[in-house]
């Protein structure tokens, strides 16, 4: 069955840009009963309809493609490529296992999105953001220009391969990488690197400095000071870790605001900063 | 306000198609979105300037499932609009888009639970082989949804511009020296958010990395980004290189208790 994939054919070639451009509308029928499923099996019609003749074939597939998925945007285009060619194999082969379609997309999204969720949302857009960040602070236009560039181009390129990569290789391959733990490599150094960009920003984007001063005999000491001596944004870094702790211990973002706002009033109320 | 609550309804209709339609390209990100709104609204540096602090406040909240803990989105634009509608500064931006885009979160529900209701009506299409209607009601969602927020956003311009307003004229000092310090400390709860999903134990120091290297040696973030992907590219390739020795050396040790057993 591979050998004549690699192949791709002129009339191939024009279902695959039909499914290419209507993976984008991935969220357009979110909901909480099948979530994107709907909108998998419209991606999904264009291979549908090539590969069944027949009109029962056809409504079983549709079926099959409305279950249930959920997916990171950026790397659907993946278990597309890959449904493509399992509804491909299965109209071709009469003992074809018509589970193991639905099986194979149950059992990828969950580590397809933990890779993609920590690519595209944890690293291209952190990184993006926080050089976008650091221009648009001073007023920069560019800033948000360079943030649509960084995180849209390895995006639309990796959403473009993947369903052809997808399609090449079926569904035995990610089975195999998930096995022998290339998945949990690659999730961690993308972590590395999200979380040097959280480190970073930290220091750039979280400003908490203190007034407080007192004097010893004839010298004032700026508490400020001294805190920097002991560690250059040191404040910054206690609030955001003092934030993630409460996170940690399961207390709602809103209720961190509202302390966060209460905080400030009475810090500024006693000039503290 | 008519015109300035059109533009706003336009910039909240697009940026939410930029998600259903779009792909999400992070167009609706406060970073962009309320860069476009100063833009539209005669204020792009104060427009950039706001996005800058919306997005770090807003980095951790993701879109994980669907289903929005806030709607960024939503309280970036009217926060913007509102902040330079009525001439004040990052601090009343802030402090309105914080609990708009909490309320905000509502109508993301309603209209998810509004779609859930058209899954039979799929049903039905699939059982006719009906692809046309399938299509059809589709596409209907995917810019229906839109139109709602469309509508919010020329509602909330058009009746609400003047009351916040007035609202800011009558702000206490005290209160918004407060907001003030609040807008530098939300960040950090921004990134604690954004630090939570990324949290493993054993690669946690290199925050202090990224840290230290911006704190000390003043690099810009470019070159942080860039010396975080060598260290992440060599350590992904010393661990596959380990991992695939254990493997081989596993599979030996079978062969030579097949060979022993034999």
């Amino acid at each position: 069955m591979s050998n004549q994939k690699n192949t791709i054919t002129l009339g191939k070639k024009k279902i695959f840009s039909k499914v290419f451009w209507r993976s984008f509308t991935l969220s357009g029928t979110w909901n909480y009963i099948n979530a994107q499923g709907v909108a998998f099996l419209y991606c999904m019609l264009p291979f549908i309809n090539a590969v069944y003749k027949k009109k029962e074939d056809r409504i079983a597939a549709m079926k099959r493609h409305m279950s249930y998925f959920n997916i990171t945007p950026a790397i659907v285009t993946f278990p597309l490529g890959i449904a493509g060619s399992m509804e491909e194999e299965n109209a071709s082969k009469p003992d074809f296992d018509i589970s193991s379609i639905n099986a194979i997309k149950a059992s990828l999204m969950g580590p397809l999105s933990g890779i993609g969720d920590s690519f595209f949302w944890g690293t291209f857009r952190v990184i993006a953001a926080g050089i976008g960040i650091s221009l648009a602070q001073k007023g920069n236009p560019l800033g948000p220009v360079l943030f649509l560039l960084l995180y849209n181009i390895p995006y639309f390129l990796t959403k473009y391969f993947l369903l052809r990569l997808g399609y090449n290789l079926g569904g035995q391959f990610i089975k195999k990488a998930y096995e022998n733990g290339l998945i949990e490599i690659i999730t961690r150094a993308a972590g590395i690197l999200g979380l040097m960009m959280v480190g970073a920003m930290i220091y750039s984007n979280v400003s908490l400095a203190t007034t407080v001063k007192f004097t010893l005999g004839d010298m004032t000491f700026k508490l400020q000071e001294i805190l920097d001596q002991i560690l250059k944004g040191f404040l910054p870094l206690i609030a955001t870790m003092g934030c993630f702790a409460l996170l940690r211990k399961k207390i709602s973002a809103n209720k961190i605001i509202i302390g966060i706002l209460v905080l400030s009033l009475v810090l500024s109320l006693f000039k503290i900063v | 306000m008519l015109k300035e609550a059109i533009i706003i309804a336009l910039v909240m209709f697009v940026a939410d198609l930029s998600d259903m339609a779009m792909g999400d390209p992070m167009l609706r990100r406060p970073l962009v979105i309320s860069s476009v709104v100063g833009l539209l609204l005669g204020d792009l540096t104060q427009g950039v300037i706001i996005g800058a602090s919306l997005e770090v406040i807003f980095l951790g909240v993701t879109q994980i499932g669907g289903a929005l803990p806030s709607d960024t989105m939503t309280g970036a634009i009217f926060g913007t609009a509102f902040s330079i509608l009525s001439g004040s500064g990052t601090e009343v931006a802030l402090s309105l888009a914080v609990p708009i885009s909490i309320l905000a979160v509502f109508i993301n529900q309603f209209c998810l639970f509004v779609r859930g209701l058209l899954l039979k009506k799929f049903n039905d299409y699939i059982e006719d082989d009906n692809q046309k209607g399938i299509i059809r009601l589709h596409m209907a969602s995917t810019f229906g949804v839109p139109l709602v927020y469309g509508i919010i956003g020329f509602c909330g311009i058009y009746f609400g511009a003047n009351a916040v307003q007035s609202l800011v004229n009558d702000i206490p000092e005290f209160l918004m020296d407060g907001l003030t310090v609040a807008s530098g400390l939300l960040p950090a709860l921004g990134l604690a958010l954004l630090l939570n999903t990324l949290w493993d134990a054993k690669i946690a120091v290199f925050l202090l990395l990224g840290f230290v290297l911006i704190a000390y040696m003043d690099l810009p973030l470019i070159a942080i980004a860039l010396i975080g992907v060598v260290i992440a590219v060599f350590t992904a390739v010393i661990e596959k290189e380990r991992k695939s020795t254990v493997v081989v050396a596993q599979t030996n040790c079978s062969e030579e208790e097949d060979f022993f057993n034999e």
